[in-house]
């Protein structure tokens, strides 16, 4: 999981490292300094785009 | 007239990732915390939707090892886990 | 041979800039164009090695720095021939993995290595440590600097936003290479032992302090440990941190007429650089100390890095009575290693 403002970077490394498809699913930015209901929030917004790309699909 | 390329090449040959499984019902998940704050709250509350909505089991959460945070590569020693004890890792790469 | 060779109509500043904006390449500066010729001449000054050795593997893009592509980012900041071997040598102390090249390069941090040169090689080459040591002035210390930040830039892939996460940048990224005053060095310098040396250290940018008034060690000190006593660096919350000294002169002279070694500087500094245990825990849940620190109880003070050993000492510059400390990164640590002859 990586966040809005890191994608290129999050990608350009797993790709650096051999992993160019790696599965990545996006989640806004900021992480630090954000409530507990904000992240539960996302993290549950996010269900679906993991089990996504675990089986197979590429959305983000 | 010519001048060089200033980057030189890269080394690491890219490699296949491991085949989608089918369905998760059954399968282990590992969630790695990066050490970064909030990230083992997102990742851990993926990780446990994800098992509730598809029968997976969240079987391991991780830091990555003694020693060793969100500036440095996982232990040696957290990844055989990982790759001993799962089927599936969440992990996180951000702030 | 492995290094790319482009076509360009000519060898214009401005042409070698254009061409190389268009990949992603520079420093937003202008640059030498690096031609045939340029590159032969810069690898010449390291002599019969093979140009094409890879002297390093550099996250995160793991691109392979060998002498010949290290030359080209040479030849690009304007470095003379000359000034190889360190930069060589200063390529293959990023590689070393205690530095954590991979955590240093892609952090949120502002954090550059600093490139100190040490020995016969600064004297030969020109180097400054001296008066302006940190800059600017002095060809060999600028372009090397800004050589090394090429080479992170174009081989190690560290560039802002896909391989360079650094929050604000720094100026410390643009060039940051220095000599260690060897001649106004009362101890033994970064590298005993070594005719000629290269030490890197991933740190901030210098913060000053002055003392203008003592001829006491101690009152001296006591204004590096309150500039090092901050909540604002990365080591108050990681205790393998290392703090850099860089001692005036005339500081240096001071403090080592009254008896002390570097040993005695670190010691001190460890002792008297500390703040309030409560008021670090208060501010941070993210800490990286070792058992004996989370022991401390509040109340106590708390050292800002976990042993006096992680505190180093060199001198640079003229007259006058500043001197500063670099903070590091954190999770790094700095290494020595000797110019390649």
């Amino acid at each position: 999981m990586t966040t809005t403002k890191f994608v290129d970077l999050t990608t350009r490394v797993a790709a650096n490292f051999g992993l160019p498809d790696c599965r990545v699913v996006v989640v806004d930015h900021p992480l630090g300094g954000t409530d507990e209901s904000t992240i539960v929030a996302r993290a549950d917004a996010a269900v679906d785009r993991i089990i996504n790309q675990y089986t197979g699909g590429v959305a983000r | 007239m010519k001048i060089y390329a200033p980057d030189g090449r890269i080394g690491v040959p890219p490699k296949p990732r491991a085949p989608s499984p089918a369905v998760l019902t059954g399968l282990r998940v590992a969630v790695l915390d990066n050490g970064k704050p909030n990230a083992r709250l997102l990742l851990t509350r993926a990780a446990e939707q994800l098992a509730a909505r598809t029968g997976a089991v969240v079987e391991l959460v991780t830091d990555k090892g003694p020693g060793h945070n969100a500036a440095t590569a996982c232990s040696d020693l957290v990844l055989d886990r990982i790759t001993e004890e799962v089927d599936l890792v969440l992990t996180g790469s951000a702030d | 041979m492995s290094t790319d060779v482009l076509e360009i109509a000519d060898d214009s500043p401005e042409a070698v800039l254009a061409l190389y904006e268009t990949r992603g390449w520079g420093d937003g500066l202008p640059m030498v164009p690096p031609t045939p010729a340029r590159v032969d001449a810069a690898l010449a000054a390291l002599g019969d090695v093979d140009p094409d050795e890879v002297i390093a593997t550099l996250p995160p893009r793991l691109g392979e720095a060998t002498r010949r592509v290290i030359a080209v980012n040479a030849v690009l900041a304007g470095c003379p021939p000359a000034c190889l071997p360190v930069l060589v040598s200063a390529v293959r102390a990023l590689a070393r993995p205690e530095v954590n090249l991979r955590g240093v390069n892609a952090t949120t941090h502002p954090v550059a290595p600093l490139l100190i040169v040490s020995g016969e090689i600064a004297e030969q080459a020109g180097y400054n440590g001296g008066l302006g040591a940190f800059g600017p002035g002095n060809r060999p210390n600028a372009t090397t600097g800004r050589a090394l930040r090429l080479v992170l830039m174009h081989v190690a892939g560290a560039v802002p936003g896909p391989g360079d996460a650094s929050t604000q940048g720094g100026p410390a990224k643009y060039a940051y290479c220095v000599a260690e005053h060897l001649a106004a060095t009362p101890w033994e310098g970064l590298a005993p032992g070594l005719a000629s040396a290269v030490t890197i250290h991933c740190g901030e940018a210098p913060h000053n302090f002055h003392d203008m008034e003592s001829g006491d060690p101690g009152r001296i000190l006591d204004k590096c440990a309150s500039a090092m006593a901050s909540l604002g660096q990365n080591n108050v919350v990681i205790a393998q941190g290392e703090y850099l000294v860089a001692l005036g002169p005339e500081h240096a002279a001071t403090i080592a007429s009254a008896g002390w070694t570097t040993r005695d500087v670190a010691s001190y500094l460890f002792e008297r650089a500390r703040l309030p245990a409560t008021e670090i825990r208060a501010n941070f849940t993210s800490i990286a100390w070792p058992p004996w620190m989370h022991a401390v109880p509040d109340g106590e003070l708390m050292p800002m890095t976990g042993s006096p050993d992680n505190i180093k000492v060199f001198v640079c510059g003229g007259a006058g009575k500043h001197s500063s400390v670099i903070p590091s990164w954190g999770m790094t640590k700095s290494v020595t290693v000797p110019v390649e002859s």
